[in-house]
């Protein structure tokens, strides 16, 4: 009959199970909902190709750039995508995603514009200077910086140019 | 003729019927649930949880399984509830002026049965295998629990000589009563599966039970209709064991206090109490159930 007086003894105390309202803070390690800075986002699809879920996509079908794609209801909140992204686009600060049914409140969708090449005038991808500045450490100058608003091609011809510049105009 | 219509569709409809029911029994499952969360130490639900719930159920979209024959997978639900509000109708509950006629008892008692055998189908029905293991289950704890319910109620009417509710209402208090009352009390743990005979619906040991394949508004009516039984035998209760008292008011309030009492005994018997096993519950029913039976019954043929 010990039973008894267990039950008892819990009806007198107060709950030891919490109020939803009432949650302990979360944990500082807690990842959370990913956040893409599209502002230093390559387009290099590294965050597509390792995500196990299959929740980050990329949409090149549109005139203007690619898509970003990102569904938080397939998200496993593993984090692959903030460790493998080259340029670290994407973070995590432990934001939680909203509880709905509402699937387009779960959806992101980021587009990366093209720009025209600077020499050719085909539509490209340039790197974010943000993004050059942060792997070499200080700002961008002179034919470095012009040249990342070039085309992979016109990039190609540029450096060849400088090469024949530099030994061959020079020596000639 | 009007007048009698609007008087049929108001208790079908509001009291004692669907809605008020619907109310009371939602009421009394909540009690149960935050009593017993109360007593494990937990928090407990939110008072307009079980309405929430069955509002939830409503809003979701419908799958009937394959293999299954979806004009009996849709009656179910609706055989078990119809036959409980009618169940409810003809009990005369305060506020319920109800012509009671001869063998309204043997009614009650069948439209009471009504909501098993669809459990027992529903289970059969499902193609799931825990559905058919808790259909064989409820079967099986029909035949033990309606000894002592069976017997109680037969013991009131030989002390009655009658098989009328109405009848049975004001025979005298006695010896019969008290004991009766007791095969009753014995019987309503299984009726509502609640524990320690929470067999047919052991939730994670054959996940849902007969429901298991039940779903959206289908099961939101089954819950509903189980909701209701519980004011059905509480009804069945009060009518046959409760001295009748004049004032409306007063017995009003005491009809709500014996349902209330029923509820706290039911769910202080759940949160002390672990599940049984079928062969345990089974001999438990005739041995005790078959004293407390046997005691009501010699009770009415002596006295």
């Amino acid at each position: 009959m010990g039973i008894f007086s267990i039950v008892w003894r819990n009806f007198g105390r107060s709950a030891r199970t919490r109020h939803p309202t009432d949650m302990p803070p979360t944990a500082s390690t807690f990842r959370g909902l990913i956040e893409q800075d599209v502002g230093l986002c390559t387009g290099c699809k590294a965050c597509a190709t390792v995500c196990a879920p299959k929740a980050i996509s990329f949409d090149e079908e549109h005139e203007t750039g690619i898509t970003w794609n990102f569904f938080a209801g397939q998200c496993s909140f593993c984090g692959l995508c903030v460790q493998f992204c080259p340029t670290n686009a994407i973070t995590n600060r432990g934001k939680l995603p909203p509880v709905t049914g509402d699937q387009s409140r779960l959806r992101v969708v980021h587009e990366i514009r093209y720009q025209p090449c600077a020499g050719c005038g085909r539509p490209i991808i340039p790197i974010p200077e943000a993004a050059l500045e942060q792997v070499y450490g200080t700002k961008l100058t002179g034919s470095e910086a012009a040249q990342r608003e070039l085309c992979p091609e016109c990039r190609r011809k540029e450096a060849v140019r400088h090469i024949h510049d530099a030994f061959l105009a020079r020596g000639g | 003729m009007m007048v009698e219509i609007g008087q049929y569709v108001f208790a079908v409809l509001l009291w004692p019927g669907l809605l008020g029911a619907a109310a009371l029994g939602f009421f009394y499952l909540w009690i149960a649930r935050k009593l017993n969360a109360r007593l494990q130490g937990r928090r407990g639900p939110p008072f307009f949880q079980p309405f929430f719930d069955f509002v939830k159920l409503l809003g979701k979209e419908t799958v009937v399984p394959r293999g299954v024959n979806p004009a009996l997978f849709y009656a179910l639900p609706f055989i078990a509830l119809t036959a409980t509000v009618f169940g409810l109708v003809i009990v005369p509950v305060p506020g319920h002026a109800v012509a009671s006629f001869p063998g309204d008892i043997i009614l009650l008692l069948y439209l009471l049965e009504v909501p098993v055998i669809c459990d027992v189908m529903a289970g059969y029905v499902s193609q799931s295998i825990y559905g058919q293991v808790s259909a064989m289950r409820e079967a099986l704890m029909g035949l033990a629990y309606n000894v002592p319910l069976l017997a109680a109620v037969i013991a009131m009417a030989q002390t009655a000589h009658s098989f009328r509710i109405g009848t049975l209402q004001s025979a005298p208090f006695g010896v019969v009563t008290g004991l009766a009352a007791i095969a009753f009390l014995v019987a309503v743990p299984a009726r509502l599966k609640s524990n320690p005979f929470s067999i047919p619906n052991a939730e994670q040991e054959i996940v849902a039970g007969a429901h298991v394949e039940y779903n959206s508004a289908l099961l939101a009516i089954f819950e509903l209709s189980h909701a209701l039984e519980v004011v059905l035998l509480f009804d069945a209760f009060f009518v046959l064991f409760v001295p009748h008292l004049d004032s409306v008011l007063a017995n009003a309030a005491l009809y709500f206090l014996i349902s209330l009492g029923l509820i706290v005994l039911v769910t202080l018997a759940a949160a002390t109490t672990a599940r049984l096993t079928v062969k345990q519950a089974f001999r438990f029913y005739w041995v005790w159930g078959g004293l407390a039976a046997g005691a009501a019954m010699a009770a009415a043929v002596i006295g």
